[in-house]
């Protein structure tokens, strides 16, 4: 049982206070790449109130999913850190810094998958000057 | 819905409330640097 990973969210989804298309457009997933628009996110206090460095930037929403799944969580290569579990909707919202691409495990029902995802054909548009 | 990090395409951070919990207190401990002045006094 392979994790879904997509990114069909509805544009008008809420977000901690943004919506989907504050931040993307027409997001794809497709052979391990991911193409489409990132929009650069200014104010975005809902992703991490207490780290305003975290509040600005590109972010990328995805949605996982498995069927008959019980648990899915995610978790970083190279690191013995504990599982982060999904809440039920299957949302994870991503800051992207300096990544032409993103790794990572997705666990479900303790079975360990590895995402390996290119971020070829995805602009991520520059800050909008003031 | 989760909140992660990714820098350099590797996921740095759990998330705001996650990475605090994993994150373990460290413990507040001071290098004592050994003295020798009093060795050396007594080599006077």
């Amino acid at each position: 049982m392979s994790p879904l990973v997509d990114a069909d969210i509805s544009a008008d989804t809420d977000l901690l206070g943004k919506t989907v298309s504050d931040l993307q457009e027409d997001i794809v997933i497709s052979n391990g790449v991911i193409s489409g628009t990132l929009h650069y996110v200014t104010g975005y206090t809902g992703f991490d109130a207490s780290h305003p460095e975290l509040q600005e930037g590109h972010f990328l929403a995805l949605h996982a999913e498995a069927e008959d799944a019980t648990s899915i969580s995610v978790r970083p290569l190279g690191s013995a850190a504990d599982p982060v579990p999904l809440d039920a909707d299957g949302l994870y919202i991503l800051h992207i810094v300096n990544a032409t691409g993103i790794e990572y495990y997705t666990v479900i029902d303790g079975v360990t998958y590895l995402n390996v995802y290119k971020f070829d054909g995805l602009v991520m548009e520059p800050k909008e000057d003031d | 819905m989760k909140t992660l990090v990714f820098d350099g395409n590797k996921l740095i951070d759990l998330g705001s409330a996650e990475a605090k919990k994993a994150k373990k207190e460290e413990p507040k401990t001071k290098a004592v640097k050994p003295s020798n002045k009093a060795g050396k006094a007594a080599n006077k």
